[in-house]
């Protein structure tokens, strides 16, 4: 028996295993420990590596962050650490976002914050380590939205049956981000397109009440259509558009109340903080400006009868081309006719009547011969008792036979003539070789010039002259018809062209303009008629155009000045608001004399003062045309004996005159009716005015220039008077524009104010209220036709959607017609606009 | 005898084990060393600068040109855009800096403004932005 | 009897005190990262790039870029204004200053400043955008023939290591 308990081998191996045992156990949590704690280690290491590149991408991609575009940058990671694959991304932990990487078995994490980076874009996304490629993308679109401002001009039309409207659309303070392009839509479905190129589009509208009842607020009664026309514009780079609506009045009503038209919109809608916007008010004076109604006018015509005023001005130019008509006739001039006497004949057998009836017949052809040689006459001979001409060569030489080109044209309008061409030889007789005919019409124009009726005394002008300027009158021949007057026109000294009908009726007249040289071609002429006469259409045109309300009343003046009683009325003589009165007065105006302006304002003067309680609330003008300069009136002159001047000599500018009428137009300037100034509009007409007298004389208009104008023929003239017509049209007094912006949004700068037109605008002026910053403009009278626009920027720090204005506050206050006292009151569309951080960028981890 | 070489066995046996923990844990050591690496080359490598040459490119001195007619703009930013390409490419990056729209006035018949598209690739990344550019600036 | 148990044991032990040493040992390992010297070159090469851009000014100055290169004849040698901007820019370190440009689609080189870069050198190049009507005919970039707007774009590259 062994005492051992165990044979030495099972002993050894029972401590083997036992011991092996406990080595495994302890190395299996070594190697937990020494491993794991070393991995744990190493992952950290690497994390932080790979996070710190993440960090270190994102702050380098901040700091060139495009504003509109991307950047992909690249990161780079192991597919394994320490045996492990993780994940890298964002996340959002407690409303802080860190730069996140996670093992596989979440046991080892690593957060990285990213600061303040988060204000500048979102974050988002994860990539897993065994991925082919890591990337983090950033994008940001900038996105710049557009606005759509549609305006009228005007905003009121007039279209009939016969005549259509037109209105100017303007699309031009539209804008978006790069190239645009606009639609616009009528009521009646029509669209019209156009790009950022076409500002603004001309519009003809029909008259045409079944579409405005279908499509439009149409009232039957007074004729007139509310009709809404839209328009949208839209971007190209980013497919954005916006709207804005306007309504166009249509209208045969002219006597529509004038008003005011008034827009309010911002550019652009929509903006990050702190980008201002740009807040719009746009006023339009909106009314007919014929036959609309307006200030009442007192209107003083005071026209100048001198002498000098029998003279001519230009009343219509014409112009044009003709090719005369030429027959062209070779004849082969041959050996027989060597040294033998040729004589040829040009002729017609017509009678020429009526154009050549108690003239020189044969004057009516004429005929030139290019010889063989190149010698060219012309025909000058006159036949007795043929109508025509010959040419005649007593020896034919030998260089002159050949071939002959005659050329013969006939100036002959309206009717074809038979032209016959005779060639004789001498043979010891005349020996016709040669005979040739043709029916010959003649190329001529006519121009038509046209006297109207009513403006003068039995339809009579005194004169009209009509004629070619030089160097044309040389090639033409010229006649005037009228009624049963057929006159060829010469001058007294003989020029051609030249035609004076005195008295010329009024009535159209044909001027034929005939071709009398074989290079004839252009031909200017004019027609030109006394300059009273001139005065006497554009006086009584002006009258035409004024109201039913107006006052009008006529001074002539020469030596002295003449009121002429208009009214039988027991309070007023000189004014009337029959304006035919006046024009009957003017139709017998007759010149002669010198010029005395003195006198002339003295009595338009009186006129006025004559009972001003009754002119009281209208407009006073008193407008003065001359033609010259004072030649008479001067200080030492006496109304009661007004043929005498000691100082003036009537024909001549006479200074003292002359201080004696500024001194008056001062006086006058300074006189007021009924709170209103005396304006005097002076028209210098014709060459010889003196411009820089009669500009002294003129008042201001309400925008600062003087009540001048200059016309040196019939138009002009009629231009002048239209344009003082206008000048004095109101279409709202006493204007007041508030704008008032809510508190949140800051004014940015000074208001401008831009004014087209007359209106009177004042600065303006910015101050604090209750309920935020207002701004505040006046105008003390605006005029039909004329547009004022305010322009300010405000601006707002946090984001969100604002109200622009303050309904009730922002307002425009205005005093329509008739202008009694009665106060109406706009209230400005609110208008929002939205502050926002434009779209956020983003950062993506894929 | 044999005592002996059973223990000479175990000694082996227990050296081999733990010389295998010491290489293994070299091992995971060794990638520590690696650590570092990705975080300092981005740094290095990162073209910041590069594309902010290009943008102030693009922002003064095309800017500085709006006074040219367009087809002399265009003529100008074209060859600038194809020697940088040029300049570029010899470093093995691609930049570009395109106008593709140039809109001439109405009045003056200079340019009023323009679009520029920047493309960068290279050093890792792709940059490309969009932006239109005005005499007061760029956005 | 004994001197086996005791071998054996000794084996034990001398097992366990190397498991003990290894694990205290990478109980506190040191981690090295990152790169330290990488760290310094890429402070070496916003330096460079900094330098670059503070000259790049406004080309009526004699030592800004434009006015460098505008200046330039065909000895390539920049005027000492610009030099000593340079070097005071990037003192105490060393550079070689290199151009490149674009000729007829070829790309030209010109060394301005020539000296030997050590192996850590770094690079910094900038773009600069010259006018054909700006510059003097004697000029190296002078295109003859071609309109005053045609450009001239110019690389400068500057290689900076520590001295």
């Amino acid at each position: 028996m062994n005492q051992k308990g165990v044979s030495i081998l099972v002993e050894y191996l029972l401590l083997l295993s036992i011991v092996s045992f406990f080595v495994i156990l302890m190395s299996l949590q070594l190697n937990e420990q020494l491993k794991e704690v070393q991995i744990g280690k190493v992952i950290e290491n690497q994390f932080s590596d790979i996070s710190a590149q993440i960090s270190s991408q994102l702050v380098d991609i901040a700091s060139i962050a495009p504003s509109n575009g991307y950047v992909r940058a690249n990161i780079y990671m192991p597919d394994r650490i320490g045996d492990r694959e993780f994940y890298a991304g964002f996340t959002q932990v407690n409303n802080s976002t860190y730069i996140y990487i996670e093992s596989d078995d979440e046991k080892y994490q690593k957060y990285l914050g990213i600061g303040a980076t988060t204000l500048y874009f979102q974050t988002g996304g994860i990539t897993y380590s065994l991925s082919e490629e890591h990337r983090m993308e950033y994008t940001k679109r900038t996105v710049v939205y557009p606005s759509a401002v549609l305006l009228l001009r005007p905003s009121i039309i007039y279209a009939n049956l016969t005549s259509p409207g037109e209105v100017v659309l303007d699309v031009s303070k539209s804008s978006a981000y790069g190239w645009w392009t606009w639609k616009i839509e009528l009521w009646n479905g029509t669209t019209i397109t156009g790009d950022m190129g076409d500002g603004t589009y001309t519009l003809k509208v029909a008259w045409n009440p079944t579409e405005f009842s279908n499509n439009c607020t149409y009232f039957s009664t007074n004729l007139t259509a509310f009709c809404n026309i839209s328009l949208t514009v839209s971007d190209i780079t980013y497919n954005l558009n916006d709207t804005d609506n306007t309504t166009l009045v249509i209208t045969q009503n002219t006597s529509t109340n004038p008003d005011l038209y008034i827009r309010k919109f911002v550019i652009p809608p929509q903006v990050a903080p702190g980008e201002p916007f740009e807040i719009h008010v746009f006023i339009q004076g909106r009314g007919f400006i014929t036959g609309g109604r307006g200030t009442t006018l007192s209107v003083v015509h005071v026209i100048d009868t001198s002498g000098s005023m029998n003279g001519e001005t230009m009343y219509d130019t014409f112009t044009g081309y003709i090719t005369p008509s030429v027959w062209e006739v070779p004849i082969n001039v041959d050996s027989s006719f060597l040294g033998k006497r040729i004589y040829i004949l040009f002729y017609t057998t017509d009678s020429l009547s009526p154009w050549w009836d108690g003239l020189d017949k044969d004057d009516a052809i004429l005929a030139k011969v290019e010889q063989a040689d190149g010698d060219v006459w012309y025909a000058n001979g006159e036949l007795g008792s043929l109508n025509g001409r010959y040419f005649y060569d007593s020896y034919v030489s030998s260089s002159e036979i050949g071939t002959w080109n005659l050329s013969v044209l006939a100036a002959v309008p309206e009717k074809s003539i038979p032209l016959i061409i005779d060639v004789y030889r001498y043979d010891g007789y005349w020996n016709l070789v040669y005979t040739t005919s043709t029916t010959y019409a003649a190329n001529y124009s006519t121009e038509t010039i046209t006297l109207p009726e009513n403006f003068t005394r039995n339809d009579q002008y005194e004169y009209l002259i009509a004629k070619l300027s030089s160097p044309y009158y040389s090639d033409f021949r010229a006649w005037i018809s009228y009624l049963s007057t057929l006159d060829y026109c010469y001058d007294y000294w003989g020029y051609p062209t030249y035609c004076q009908e005195s008295p010329a009726p009024a009535t159209n007249y044909t001027y034929y303009v005939v071709p009398y040289a074989f290079d004839a071609y252009l031909y200017e002429g004019e027609a030109s008629i006394q300059k009273l006469d001139s005065s006497r259409i554009a006086a009584i045109t002006f009258d035409g155009i004024l109201e039913d309300s107006d006052l009008v009343g006529l001074v002539d003046y020469s030596y002295y000045a003449v009121k002429h009683p208009v009214n039988t009325s027991p309070y007023l003589t000189y004014l009337t608001t029959n304006e035919t009165a006046v024009d009957e007065e003017i139709k017998d105006l007759s010149p002669s004399g010198a010029t005395n302006i003195y006198h002339a304002l003295n009595q338009a003067k009186e006129v006025l003062l004559e009972n001003t309680s009754i002119i009281s609330g209208t407009t006073p003008i008193i407008i003065l045309m001359s033609d010259g300069e004072p030649t008479w009136g001067s200080y030492s002159w006496d109304p009661s004996d007004p043929y005498n001047d000691p100082e003036c000599d009537g024909s001549s500018y006479c200074s003292s005159g002359a201080n004696r009428a500024i001194d008056e137009a001062n006086s006058i300037k300074n006189t007021t009716i009924g709170g209103e100034n005396i304006t005097i509009c002076t028209i210098a007409f014709g060459y010889d005015a003196n411009e820089a007298f009669l500009q002294q004389i003129a008042s201001e208009k309400p925008d600062g220039s003087k009540c001048f104008y200059s016309a040196t023929n019939y138009q002009e003239l009629l231009d002048a008077y239209r344009d003082i017509s206008t000048t004095f049209r109101l279409s709202a007094r006493n204007v007041v524009i508030t704008d008032v912006l809510p508190s949140g949004l800051e004014l940015v700068g000074s208001p401008t104010v831009s004014v087209t037109g007359n209106a009177t605008v004042s600065n303006p002026s910015v101050f604090n209220t209750t309920q935020g910053t207002a701004i505040q403009v006046n105008a003390s009278e605006i005029y039909i036709n004329d547009e004022i626009e305010i322009v300010f920027q405000a601006v707002a720090y946090k984001p969100g959607d604002y109200q622009l204005d303050v309904w009730g506050l922002s307002n425009v206050t205005y005093e329509p017609y008739p202008f009694t006292g009665n106060i109406q009151v706009y209230n400005l569309t609110v208008l929002s606009g939205r502050v926002s951080t434009v779209e956020r960028a983003v950062v993506e981890i894929s | 005898m044999e005592s002996m070489n059973e223990r000479g066995q175990v000694i082996i046996l227990f050296a081999l084990l733990v010389s295998g923990i010491i290489i293994s844990l070299s091992v995971i050591h060794a990638q520590n060393l690696l650590a570092g690496m990705e975080s300092s080359r981005t740094i290095m490598v990162f073209p910041k600068e590069e594309i902010r040459n290009l943008r102030d490119i693009a922002e003064t001195e095309f800017v500085n040109e709006m006074g040219l007619r367009k087809y002399e703009f265009d003529e100008f930013t074209y060859n600038v855009s194809r020697d940088i390409r040029l300049l570029y490419a010899q470093k093995g990056s691609y930049a570009e800096i395109a106008v593709f729209a140039s809109y001439p006035s109405d009045i003056t018949n200079t340019v009023s403004y323009f679009n520029v598209r920047i493309t960068y690739i290279g050093g890792g990344i792709e940059y490309n932005d969009t932006t239109l550019c005005r005499l007061e600036g760029c956005i | 009897m004994v001197r086996g148990q005791m071998m054996t044991l000794e084996g034990i032990m001398g097992a366990l005190l190397l498991i003990l040493v290894t694990y205290t040992l990478f109980q506190s390992s040191l981690v090295i990262s990152p790169l330290w010297s990488e760290f310094s070159d890429a402070q070496l090469k916003q330096l460079a790039y900094d330098s670059l851009r503070i000259l790049d000014g406004n080309s009526s100055l004699n030592d800004s870029l434009k006015g460098m290169l505008l200046s330039l004849d065909s000895s390539f040698t920049p005027n000492q204004d610009f030099i000593n901007s340079l070097e005071m820019l990037i003192r105490p370190a060393n550079y070689r200053l290199e151009i490149y440009w674009v000729n007829d689609s070829n790309v030209e080189k010109a060394v301005l400043v020539d000296n030997r870069p050590t192996p850590e050198a770094i690079a910094a190049s900038r773009i600069v955008v010259l006018k054909n009507g700006d510059l003097d005919p004697s000029s190296p970039f002078y295109k003859s023939g071609a309109k005053s707007y045609t450009p001239v774009v110019v690389e400068v590259r500057l290689i900076v290591w520590r001295a």
